[in-house]
């Protein structure tokens, strides 16, 4: 995908209600991450679903925090080398896990959520822009399969 | 026989064990130190056996894809003993050939104000730097050539200011419980690096063959043992202790846990005087 927006009628809930401790942490996890392709950071902001490579690292901006993909790059094999095969066939099956498996990615956004909270906001939206080390957008390249947040207290 | 073997003068038992060498900042290095890492990778660059450096760079990534980086589930993460063992076997080669030779760590903080790339990795002006780059064996830079991409490793840093800075690294040495330690450190520092340096360090098939890629992992290296100090743990759960890191590299979970048994530590400093007794 180009970049990741929460769906418009599936935002996040802020992690509060009666009687709840507060959280000492709380966590975006990202699953099934694919890895193919250049290296990028995924920058995850709050509320701003214009936020840009442009857009200011800082709380105030709607920054939450960034996770970074070390890609794979082209795929350097023969045919099929780059298709992620299934799970082990057999119980001595001890080969090594695909270099394509699926990774998982967590962003602590402990503060950012804190402040979603403070605004008195009862739900919030997700943006991941995934931008290179030149600042610069990167197309196609964000891939995952669950979003998750978890607070901790 | 027994006189003869009580007559033998006490040595420390130490001196039985291997000598601990300490792996030092690459700023750091004497001008004798740095050099004797140059002839070491010139050294191992020359080689097809198995202290060769393509021997050791193509097991990393392409075409043997045997590195380990952390997995969907979270747990039993071997991206940090898998990287130890790595780097101790490169070492290792490096030191038959060239025995002074120890490998640096890339203080990347520092790097945010002394210009990014460290200046012993850079091409060096009318002299041929084994630092500065590599080129790849033949199928892999066929492989690239036909991507259009170099048949040698290249680099296209982006500004030092992003880095990672010391309140960054302090802050990810503080985490407890080991599992979060090793997912941020290679997620949030390790990652990070790879796509600033960018080029073939970009890319986890061809990375291993920069040989900047071996003290930015001696630099990973140096946190796990600076959190194993910290906080008196040696990290990995003992249920995963007795599990092989594979590729080749002949060493257990449970070897690499201590850097003192592989024969090394890291060090700010070092100071020395022989005592003739």
């Amino acid at each position: 995908m180009e970049r990741y927006a929460t769906p418009a009628d599936e935002p996040f809930a802020v992690p509060v209600w009666e009687g709840q401790p507060d959280f000492y942490r709380a966590d975006l996890q990202f699953h099934g991450v694919g890895h193919r392709g250049d290296s990028y950071e995924g920058r995850v902001f709050f509320d701003a679903p214009d936020a840009t490579p442009a857009t200011p690292l800082e709380l105030d901006a709607g920054y939450a925090g960034s996770f970074y993909v070390f890609g794979h790059g082209p795929c350097f094999g023969d045919e099929g080398h780059c298709e992620v095969p299934p799970g082990p066939i057999h119980p001595f099956d001890y080969r090594t896990v695909h270099h394509l498996a699926p990774q998982s990615m967590v962003v602590t956004v402990t503060e950012a959520v804190k402040r979603v909270i403070a605004a008195g906001k009862s739900e919030f939206a997700v943006t991941v822009v995934p931008t290179n080390v030149r600042d610069e957008e990167v197309g196609d390249i964000l891939h995952f399969e669950r979003l998750s947040l978890v607070t901790y207290d | 026989m027994f006189a003869a073997v009580m007559a033998t003068p006490l040595r420390s038992p130490i001196l039985t064990t291997p000598r601990v060498r300490h792996r030092k900042s690459i700023e750091k290095l004497r001008p004798d130190q740095l050099k004797a890492l140059r002839d070491g990778f010139a050294a191992i660059k020359k080689l097809h056996d198995t202290n060769g450096f393509w021997f050791w760079a193509e097991l990393h990534g392409a075409p043997k894809n045997k590195c380990e980086h952390s997995p969907e589930n979270g747990y039993d993460n071997l991206f940090l003993p898998w990287h130890r063992a790595y780097l101790y076997r490169l070492e290792l080669a490096l030191q038959t050939k060239v025995p002074a030779a120890t490998l640096p760590w890339w203080d990347w903080p520092a790097s945010r104000t002394s210009g990014g790339i460290p200046a012993a990795y850079e091409d060096l002006a009318g002299e041929l730097n084994p630092l500065a780059g590599a080129d790849f064996p033949p199928r892999i830079a066929e492989l690239t050539a036909a991507e259009g991409m170099p048949t040698n490793t290249w680099r296209e840093p982006g500004d030092p200011s992003r880095l990672p800075s010391k309140a960054e690294v302090n802050s990810i040495l503080e985490l407890k419980n080991f599992d979060d330690f090793s997912k941020t450190l290679e997620v949030q520092l390790h990652n990070r690096v790879h796509g600033w340096v960018r080029g073939s360090m970009g890319i986890v098939a061809i990375a291993a063959y920069d040989p900047i890629f071996w003290a930015h992992h001696t630099m990973v290296d140096r946190l796990w043992a600076l959190w194993q100090t910290l906080h008196s743990s040696r990290g990995p759960r003992p249920g995963v202790w007795k599990r092989i890191l594979r590729g080749g590299l002949d060493l257990t979970v449970g070897d690499v846990l201590d850097t003192h048994a592989l024969g090394y530590d890291y060090a700010a400093s070092t100071a020395n005087r022989v005592v003739d007794s």
